[in-house]
């Protein structure tokens, strides 16, 4: 540490001895100037020797209009080396000067200032002078007070008016247009003025050379009128006629407010400050005069302290991403009062042509809420055009689709353009990156005139900092980027449940409720769409904090009442509104809404999100209940009715093929990674989703099996628009599937029932679905099937009856139900629609066929057969047996050469049979009754047994019964090379007794290996049976025989296993045989011969036993 | 049953005579021993040496009974019967006074056995010769298959080939679970005559070049292992 602090102070110290600053004088030609216009900079008082160089050079650096973002020049160079092009030039008269341009010497543009200092080539040791600041912008005026643009100050007030400009000039002062002061020939300007109103001031200043000007309001805490506000208005514009308007403004505890807008140049005028109502404490003001048919704009002026543009607007212009919206989307956009005002802008126009709303619209019945297949959409995603017109042209995709609504992710004006709109702004505002209100009408209106509703989502349970209700009391004084603070009447400082998304509304103000009932009943009223789906309920809670989530989970009364209130405010103006909830909350507290005025035909609907357990199914994952999407049922769900918009596929969710490709299962050579499998597995799905009673909703392009990742571009961001999928056959046959089943559950009212069952916990993927109507007329009975397994497997389908069913989707093709749990193959992947009576929906492709026994009845001789019966192509039926009704036991003979085969059989069918039995030696035949016969005493061959029915002709079931005989026993030996092991190859028994030397194993092998002993082995073999016969052999093993020493020098010793005599041969190696003889000597005795007189050389001594030859190589030394 | 029940019978008389014996012995232990002379060798009757498939009387799946038979030998009182499984190489000891015993024995098994003639005092015994027979079992059992079950076409059906091409399909089974070998006969006379294709494992079989409107007949023959087989019923279809 000592040391470190001693260094630094030996380090400091020589500097500060040596400082060489030094101080110089500049004159700067002209004295004012813009950015780019060139200038010449001229120093003197200073002396490079100093500094012990001749050449100087300049440092120079920038900061833009605020004063900030410096910047250094690019030529600078580094402080201990200046760029060479940055010397200056020295006037050999004490002078040195330099001649720039400030845009191009400092390659900026919009520069407020610059900065100067000149230095040595190397600046090390403060070799420079002091830094010189000059303001770029020409001859100006600094106006020292007021020092800000608007000031505010309180009536009869005095202030002090005073300004310089940078040379002697003259000045005049206006006040509101008026000229009050002028002055000449000074530098400095001074004006006492009593304030009394609000008044704007313009001070010009000229030279003679150069003018400049300076605006400015002194803002006088005006007195508000009090007085009644008219009846009737709501907040926000309220167009009165005849260029005539009024504008309501809630401002809870805000002193004053005034309108600034096109009508008023944007300037602060008491003539626009907005009267107050006593009794709601709402500004408002009338404004005549507006012309008609011209976009106009304007923002509230709040306490001379925040613009804000009307949070009840409905339309915006945005300073920052209007450009972007291209000309088609949204024509004649006008353009941003820029230089005026900052942020978002009120827009709007009077007496426009009214929207031509058609008959279909105004009489338009929406589709009941159980019948409804909502197909959520992102107009940004949805076309490339990304229009509302856009979407109009699709129609006709949908319509053949079959849904019957089309819900739009939030259109409300949000922060940006391409956005899923969760951010909104301005909750009455359209979004203009979609196009303008009257082509979203047109589409309304359009959808209308196909059957469908319009839903549009609204997210009510928060704001971005835009919104004005933020702004107003936010942490930052008005900007977009505060957070609300403790005096905001709308929004909470921090999240009340723990889904906090940008500023959270505080549902339980009374402010708040009215914001929303207004705003929400404008997009009734306005566009004449039939229903919310409200964005994320759960928040709309003031009983819990941001971290606590069991809290934001279970039942809050506050939010059911809250919730409610909102319904009731959507049925007061629409009764039949459609109101949903993403809730996806507890079932009581859910539970409570869908019941919510129920009985009046309203109640609320409610999101049922089922994207795991059908990806499960489709992945083919079936384990442990994964793919079990009972709650796709609303009566397995909890509800008493049918509330739950159930879907696989939301904008939220991961798309079920995505996960298919990526992760599905694999049996073989079936995978679900594969395209056209995940597809068909993806029809399947739908039939176990469109069929379940109750409301649907499907995301966009699930119906051609879209499958880029949700996470794709980032989860909100563009996702590829992929209509070129509808032309791959594959694809268009899911679109196709899922329209056939739209059709069929939107048509025939069993699929409105209470009456069904839904079975999909197995966990082999087996599912069905049963459904039962008993009123009315079509069909009054569906059965579904499907496997979700990964094998063909046989389901009992549960057939609620028997008889002639039919698939409608197939053409209503007819199948016969002989038996309730009759089991249907299926392959994996598959599924099978079964109706009662065919659908009228759909093409009968049944021939005539009046007894459906298949044969058509111009082809039919017997056109009244049962139902069931087996047919012949005569139509006419065929007797039958069961087709297990013979067990037929074959006993064949117990020995060979026994005759004592025995045929038993057990017949299923008691009848009078008669048997033919058919072997080698004729034919018997034999007539019994009832359900046994058998035969014995047969002798070994193949039987035809074949067996007819008494008074059946045409019938006739024959077999062919094999008696077999023991076979014979063969045994094939074979020793190997060493001589050490036999290998026993046998067969005709399924057991072999093996005796070796004794000692007897069993064994079932065909094939046997034995290890010999030395000398001679016998082996026995036999079968099972002894009639098969038996075999015997007796081998020598020669591994024990040896003969030593080798070589040999005068006596040879044999050794041998075999206890017997021997005789032998000497040979010599030219093949005569040198010595012959017989030993006959006891058992395992050493056995000599003497072979001294031998010449040495190679012998071959030949051994020769009883039961064995054997020759050794002896060599003679 | 009836014959086991007899066999039990049999045994308590045997006991009585044996108590019998000895008590007269009791009666004569005074007298001065005279040397005990040697038991002559038994000569076998039944079963026949080397008898390759003896029968007995079948008294259930596993046991038949074998009535053991030879002449007696002389000095002898008592005999003994050794039954030898060969097998297992196991040997049971029986005794007799008489000269046949009926014995209960496991079926399919060979067997050795010899008579062991004893004096009264037993201090003296003889061995006959050893004879072998086989007592012979059940022969090979086996259920013949199921005929088959015909899927499709279904019977009477009119069918629409794919340029000819279609898939019949049927299932196949048996009481004994074997593997199963199929052969499809098809043709437009008796569904019989013509096979179109055999030994085959699977359950379908794509026959191509079918005529068109035209009444075919066709069934199908399982075969097991053991060479017991079935057809199945015939049916017949029509072609469009």
């Amino acid at each position: 540490m000592k040391k470190s602090l001693l260094f630094l102070y030996l380090l400091i110290s020589p500097l500060i001895l040596l400082a060489q600053q030094q101080t110089a004088t500049l004159e700067v030609s002209p004295t004012f100037f813009g950015e780019n216009e060139e200038i010449k900079l001229t120093f003197s008082d200073i002396n490079p020797s100093e500094w012990g160089v001749t050449d100087l050079y300049l440092w120079g650096w920038s900061y833009d209009l605020n004063g900030a973002n410096s910047q250094d020049a690019p030529g600078n160079g580094i402080w201990n080396d200046s760029g060479s092009g940055q010397q200056l030039t020295d006037n050999n008269d004490g002078t040195y000067s330099y001649s720039l341009t400030p845009s191009t010497f400092f390659n900026r543009e919009n520069i407020g200032s610059i900065g100067f200092l000149v230095k040595a080539k190397d600046g090390t040791g403060d070799k420079k002078t002091q830094d010189f600041i000059l303001e770029v912008g020409g001859y100006t005026i600094n106006l020292i007070n007021p020092s800000q643009e608007v000031t505010l100050t309180e009536a009869g007030s005095i202030i002090n008016i005073e300004a310089e400009v940078a040379a002697a000039s003259d000045f005049e002062l206006q006040a509101n247009g008026i000229v009050i002061a002028s002055t000449t020939g000074s530098a400095t300007f001074s004006f006492g003025f009593t304030a009394n109103t609000t008044t704007n001031f313009t001070l010009t200043a000229t030279d003679g050379e150069f003018t400049a000007t300076h605006s400015f309001t002194i803002a006088v805490t005006p007195t508000v009128t009090q007085e009644a506000m008219p009846e009737g208005l709501r907040n926000g514009l309220n167009s009165t006629g005849d260029g005539q308007a009024v504008f309501v403004f809630q401002a809870p505890g805000k002193s004053f407010a005034h309108i600034l807008g096109d009508f008023n140049n944007w300037t602060i005028d008491d003539a626009y400050l907005m009267k107050q109502d006593p009794a709601s404490g709402k500004f408002w003001l009338e404004i005549d005069g507006l012309s008609s048919m011209t976009d106009h704009t304007y923002q509230y002026l709040v306490d001379f302290d925040i613009a804000v543009a009307d949070p009840f607007s409905t339309l915006i212009l945005d300073p920052y991403n209007d450009g972007y919206i291209n000309e088609d989307t949204f024509e004649n956009i006008p353009e941003y009062p820029t230089g005026k005002t900052t942020e978002a802008v009120s827009w709007f126009r009077l007496g426009d042509t009214e929207f031509n709303w058609s008959d279909a619209t105004l009489n338009f019945e929406r589709p009941e809420k159980t019948d409804l297949v909502i197909y959520e959409l992102l107009v940004r995603d949805f076309d490339e055009k990304h229009s509302f017109n856009a979407i109009e042209e699709r129609l006709d995709y949908l319509e053949s689709l079959g849904v019957n609504a089309i819900e739009l992710m939030p259109l409300n004006e949000f922060d940006g353009n391409e956005s899923w709109g969760y951010n909104p702004a301005f909750h009455m505002a359209l979004d203009k990156y979609y196009g303008s209100p009257d082509k979203f009408k047109s589409l309304v209106d359009e959808c209308h005139k196909r059957g469908m509703a319009v839903i549009i989502d609204v997210v009510y349970n928060h704001a971005s900092g835009q919104n004005p209700y933020v702004r107003l009391w936010n942490s930052t004084g008005g900007t977009t980027s505060g957070t609300p603070t403790e005096e905001n009447p709308y929004f909470n400082t921090e999240a009340k449940h723990s889904y906090s998304v940008f500023n959270d509304f505080n549902h339980q103000s009374e402010y708040t409720k009215e914001y929303v009932d207004e705003t929400l009943s404008y997009w009734i009223e306005t566009y004449k769409v039939d229903g919310f789906r409200w964005d994320l309920t759960k928040g709309f809670t003031q009983n819990c904090t941001a971290n606590d989530e069991s809290c934001t989970n279970s039942l809050q009364q506050d939010r059911i009442e809250v919730l409610k209130h909102y319904a009731d405010t959507q049925w007061g103006i629409d009764p039949d509104f459609y109101v949903i909830f993403e809730h996806l909350g507890t079932i009581q507290e859910e539970n409570q809404w869908a019941e919510y005025r129920a009985d009046e035909g309203k109640g609320i609907m409610l999101w049922n999100k089922l994207t795991a357990p059908y990806n499960e199914a489709t992945m083919g994952y079936n384990e442990s209940g994964g793919s079990d999407f009972s709650s796709v049922s609303w009566i397995k769900k909890g509800f008493n009715r049918p509330a739950g918009v159930s879907f696989m596929e939301s904008h939220d969710e991961e798309r079920l093929m995505f996960k298919n490709l990526e992760y599905g299962n694999l049996s073989g050579d079936y995978s679900v990674k594969d395209l056209n499998t995940a597809l068909l597995r993806m029809q399947t799905a739908g039939a176990f989703f469109f069929t379940v009673p109750g409301p649907k909703m499907i995301w966009q392009f699930g119906e051609l099996g879209y499958d880029v990742s949700i996470e794709y571009n980032g989860r909100t961001g563009n996702k590829p628009i992929r209509w070129e999928y509808y032309d791959d056959p594959d694809r268009k046959a899911l679109y196709d599937s899922w329209s056939d089943l739209i059709k069929l559950r939107k048509s025939e009212p069993i699929f409105r029932t209470n009456d069904f069952t839904i079975n999909t916990a197995a966990t082999n993927g087996l599912k069905s679905i049963h459904l039962n109507l008993s009123s009315g007329e079509g069909i009054q009975k569906v059965t579904i099937i499907g496997n979700f397994g990964m094998t063909a497997q046989s389901i009992d389908p549960e057939f609620q009856e028997t008889g002639v069913w039919y698939e409608p989707l197939k053409e209503n093709r007819k199948f016969i139900v002989t038996a309730t749990d009759m089991s249907v193959m299926l392959e994996p992947g598959e599924y099978r629609i079964f109706t009662d009576v065919p659908s009228s929906l759909f093409p009968d492709s049944n021939p005539p066929d009046q007894d459906n026994d298949g044969v058509t009845d111009a082809n039919d001789l017997c056109p009244d057969t049962p139902l069931g019966a087996i047919v012949n192509t005569d139509g006419c039926e065929i007797y039958t047996l069961p087709q297990t009704n013979y067990k037929i036991l074959a006993t064949g003979s117990s020995c060979i050469g026994s005759d004592d085969g025995y045929i038993s059989v057990a017949m299923e069918t008691n009848a009078d049979y008669n048997i033919s039995l058919t072997g080698a030696t004729g034919t018997s035949n034999f007539n019994i009754s009832g359900t046994a016969w058998s035969i014995d005493d047969l002798s070994p061959d193949t039987y035809t047994l074949c067996f007819t029915v008494e008074g059946i002709s045409d019938y006739e079931e024959c077999f062919e019964i094999a008696i077999t005989e023991p076979e014979s026993l063969e045994v094939l030996s074979k020793t190997d090379t060493s001589g050490k092991t036999v290998t026993l190859e046998l067969s005709g028994s399924d057991r072999y007794f093996i005796e070796v030397n004794g000692i007897t194993e069993e064994t079932t092998e065909n094939s046997y290996q034995v290890t010999l002993k030395a000398g001679s082995n016998l082996i026995n073999v036999r079968g099972e049976k002894l009639c098969q016969g038996s075999y015997s052999e007796t081998f020598y093993s020669l591994s024990g025989n040896k003969v030593f020493p080798n070589p040999v020098t005068d006596r040879l010793n044999i050794e041998l296993m075999e206890q017997d005599g021997f005789s032998y041969q000497l040979i010599s190696s030219g093949g005569n045989v040198i010595r012959s003889g017989k030993i006959d000597t006891g058992a395992n005795d050493l056995r000599q011969l003497d072979v001294s007189e031998l010449s040495p050389g190679l012998y071959i001594l030949m051994v020769k036993g009883n039961e064995f030859q054997q020759s050794f190589k002896v060599v003679k030394r | 049953m009836k014959k086991l029940r007899y066999s039990k019978t049999a045994m308590l008389l045997m006991i009585n005579a044996l108590w019998l014996i000895a008590c007269g012995g009791g009666d004569n232990g005074t007298e001065t021993p005279e040397p005990t002379p040697t038991p002559g060798i038994a000569t076998l009757v039944l079963p026949a040496n080397n008898e390759i498939c003896y029968d007995g009387q079948i008294v259930s799946e596993a046991l038949s009974e074998v009535i053991f038979e030879w002449e007696a030998s002389e000095n002898t009182a008592s005999y003994q019967i050794l039954i030898k499984n060969l097998n297992t190489q196991k040997e049971t000891t029986y005794s007799e006074s008489q000269t046949s015993r009926e014995i209960s024995l496991e079926r399919s098994t060979p067997y050795s056995w010899k008579i062991i003639s004893l004096s009264e005092d037993q201090s003296k015994q003889t061995t006959s010769a050893t004879w072998k027979f086989y007592l012979s079992g059940t022969g090979t059992e086996n259920y013949a298959p199921f005929p088959a079950d015909l899927i499709s076409p279904k019977s009477g059906q009119t069918i629409n080939p794919d340029g000819g091409s279609y898939t019949f399909e049927w299932t196949v089974s048996d009481p004994d679970s074997q593997i199963l070998t199929t052969t499809l006969y098809l043709d437009t006379t008796d569904g019989k005559s013509t096979a179109i294709a055999s030994e085959l494992t699977e359950e379908t079989y794509t026959v191509e070049n079918l005529e068109s409107n035209t009444r075919y007949f066709w069934s199908i023959v399982t075969r097991d292992p053991e060479g017991n087989s079935s057809r199945s019923a015939i049916r017949d279809f029509r072609t469009e």
